[in-house]
């Protein structure tokens, strides 16, 4: 699946944002073009893609946000729409009248919390999130995004039985920018985390909640029981991957995930199909496990990683690790590394 | 040279008069659509479609049920907002329907790409002010090189399906202005080469029993007249008798280039968009299936 950022206009300013160098915070921001939107719908059909992710920045502040999802549905695609929530009134108004041209399984919300109390919240956004909520429970997948190891979940479980949110629950941890500062969990911190969250498991079975991980969690943090109950209460094992996201930027630009995004970027117009794509950045993802197989030194030798059922963290950890290293690193990667501003690493072609 | 079709407004008493001829019908309101195609099926003359210059956007018109079956050539000002258009997309796909829409309105070119895409046959008309010429250029690009399934964008389509150098290519027909194919009557039955003719009382014939063979048209002094006009062009050394894109243009704008500049661009690049086509479609593709 691919993801399309239809502004990089935000409403927040999360602290642990690793989208940041992607946003523009104030101003007017830069949205796709419907020009662009079609030639996204043309190249997803050409991939045999039917399912496309819409991103911000907040994707709703996009002004004709209601018409896209509604030309996207139009050409056959199923839809992921990740919102913070905070969209403006007259377009939750609309896209509810519009709801009813979304059956089944076509449209989905993955809306992004979080806590009142750890994460001050951004002005309006209480009773605008309220809102959305409201209007849209029943569509919407709650997502958390773990940047501290005190986080707390407890207004999630809360926010899921008021709103009839679907009983599953996206959890992502913030990951580093590599070249740029930002809030994000160390590797040293996972093991603690992973025992809050399995501390959790009383709420998680009372609400009948599943929770699913976004990219970069190491299966090795958790204990063989922690692995255990969440295969039993999620019905399948939990994947522990790091994959392209495939972000496409407003301007078509295109690049591996958000902390990557300085990363080997490219232009869309440059590939012929999403497996082109895919096959991309899979290979440099590969030229950096080469070099770092994962966020641990025992990632050299671990058999989870081999069989590929853990990527050993996230690959923007490897790429942060190596900024600070001397220049011993293949030449593609330090490359990347000057593209995201690294000193001392020059471009050598 | 085949009898060109009549244009003519949905007069049951001239539509009597008439016997053996093909119409294309011209209605005012898209209510009328229906019964003027009635009209002329149940007379002894063929349908050639019916025309309607609507003005109310897209998205507000209701696609009746009595359309089904009709050929239908429909004007609008506008598409409307997409999510007003969204429902009747699959409607307008199953009709036997183009939408024209003027381009010197930019939400028109991107309005012109959305129908396509979603499978709705339409066309671009150059009858009011100056296009956005990059972006015309951009839309033709994408009428005849992409390489997923749309619907024709004419007049490109009918462009590059007909061009063959050294030859000119007339595109006026899928607009209903060529009068080889298409004169216009009025309802006494008065034949002009052109709407605009037509409506400016510049007839050729006062009855169009009067054009009652290819014989009466082809040495007509007013359409040699037409052709003698685009040969003046090189006379005067007008800017479009040194023009690469002559051969698909033919002079159609030379009247407003002071007002249009860019059309010689468009159409130069217009040629070399129909190379690339004709290059795409000569390697062997298996066909992708339409898919909406």
């Amino acid at each position: 699946m691919a993801n399309l950022l239809l502004t990089n206009r935000c409403l927040r300013a999360c602290p642990y944002c690793f989208a940041g160098r992607e946003l523009e915070p104030g101003g007017r921001g830069t949205s796709v073009s419907w020009e662009d939107a079609v030639y996204v719908a043309d190249f997803l059909f050409r991939s045999g893609e039917d399912r496309l992710a819409l991103l911000g920045g907040e994707p709703m502040l996009h002004p004709e946000f209601v018409d896209l999802l509604l030309y996207f549905r139009a050409r056959g695609l199923h839809l992921t729409v990740f919102t913070s929530g905070m969209g403006p009134a007259a377009t939750l108004r609309a896209l509810e009248a519009h709801l009813p041209a979304f059956d089944g399984d076509t449209l989905q919300f993955v809306c992004n919390l979080n806590d009142p109390e750890q994460t001050p919240p951004a002005r309006g956004e209480p009773a605008r999130v309220h809102r959305f909520l409201t209007a849209f429970g029943p569509w919407v997948m709650p997502a958390f995004t773990i940047y501290r190891p005190d986080f707390r979940l407890e207004f999630l479980f809360d926010l899921i039985g008021q709103h009839g949110l679907t009983r599953h629950l996206r959890l992502g941890v913030a990951h580093p920018v590599p070249g740029a500062p930002s809030r994000h969990v160390s590797p040293a911190q996972y093991r603690e985390i992973a025992g809050r969250l399995c501390s959790y498991r009383p709420l998680f079975e009372r609400f009948r909640v599943k929770p699913g991980f976004d990219c970069g969690f190491p299966m090795c943090q958790f204990t063989d029981a922690q692995l255990g109950w969440l295969q039993r209460l999620c019905g399948e094992a939990a994947r522990f991957e790091c994959g392209a996201a495939i972000d496409i930027a407003p301007d078509m630009s295109l690049y591996h995930c958000f902390p990557l995004s300085r990363f080997q970027r490219r232009s869309l117009y440059e590939f012929d199909t999403l497996a082109d794509v895919n096959r991309f950045y899979d290979r440099l993802r590969d030229d950096l496990h080469a070099e770092l197989p994962g966020i641990f030194e025992e990632c050299d030798d671990c058999i989870q990683r081999r069989e590929g059922s853990c990527a050993g963290g996230g690959a923007c950890h490897l790429m942060s690790r190596m900024i600070g290293e001397a220049s011993v690193r293949l030449p593609e990667i330090d490359r990347a590394l000057a593209d995201v501003g690294v000193p001392g690493r020059a471009r050598t072609d | 040279m085949p009898l060109p079709t009549l244009v003519c407004p949905d007069a049951p008493g001239l539509i009597e008069r008439l016997h053996g001829r093909t119409l294309a019908v011209r209605v005012d309101e898209p209510e009328a659509i229906a019964g003027a195609a009635r009209g002329v099926r149940s007379s002894d003359n063929e349908l050639c479609c019916v025309i309607c210059d609507a003005l109310r956007p897209l998205a507000d018109l209701d696609l009746r049920d009595d359309w089904d079956g009709v050929p239908i050539a429909l004007g609008v000002p506008e598409a409307g907002r997409f999510r007003d258009l969204a429902p009747s997309i699959p409607r307008l796909r199953d009709l036997d329907l183009r939408v024209y829409l003027a381009a010197d309105r930019p939400d028109n070119l991107v309005a012109l790409r959305l129908l396509s895409s979603l499978g709705v046959p339409c066309c671009a008309t150059f009858a009011g002010g100056a296009p956005d010429w990059a972006a015309l250029t951009d839309l033709m690009t994408y009428a005849l090189l992409a390489s997923v399934p749309h619907a024709p964008i004419d007049p490109f389509e009918h462009i590059a399906d007909h061009y063959e150098p050294p030859f000119a290519t007339e595109w006026g027909a899928t607009c209903f202005a060529d009068p080889r194919c298409y004169l216009h009557l009025d309802e006494e039955g008065r034949v002009a080469l052109a709407r605009s003719e037509l409506l400016a009382g510049v007839v050729i014939a006062e009855d169009v029993a009067d054009i009652a063979d290819e014989a009466d048209l082809v040495s007509h002094p007013a359409l040699v007249e037409r052709a003698v006009r685009r040969l003046r062009l090189f006379e005067q050394d007008h800017p479009c008798a040194r023009c690469p894109g002559w051969r698909v243009c033919l002079g159609t704008l030379a009247d407003s280039l002071d007002t249009a500049p860019g059309c010689a661009a468009f159409f130069t690049e217009m040629l070399d968009v129909i190379d690339q086509r004709r290059d795409q479609r000569s390697r062997d593709r298996e066909p992708v299936k339409w898919r909406p």
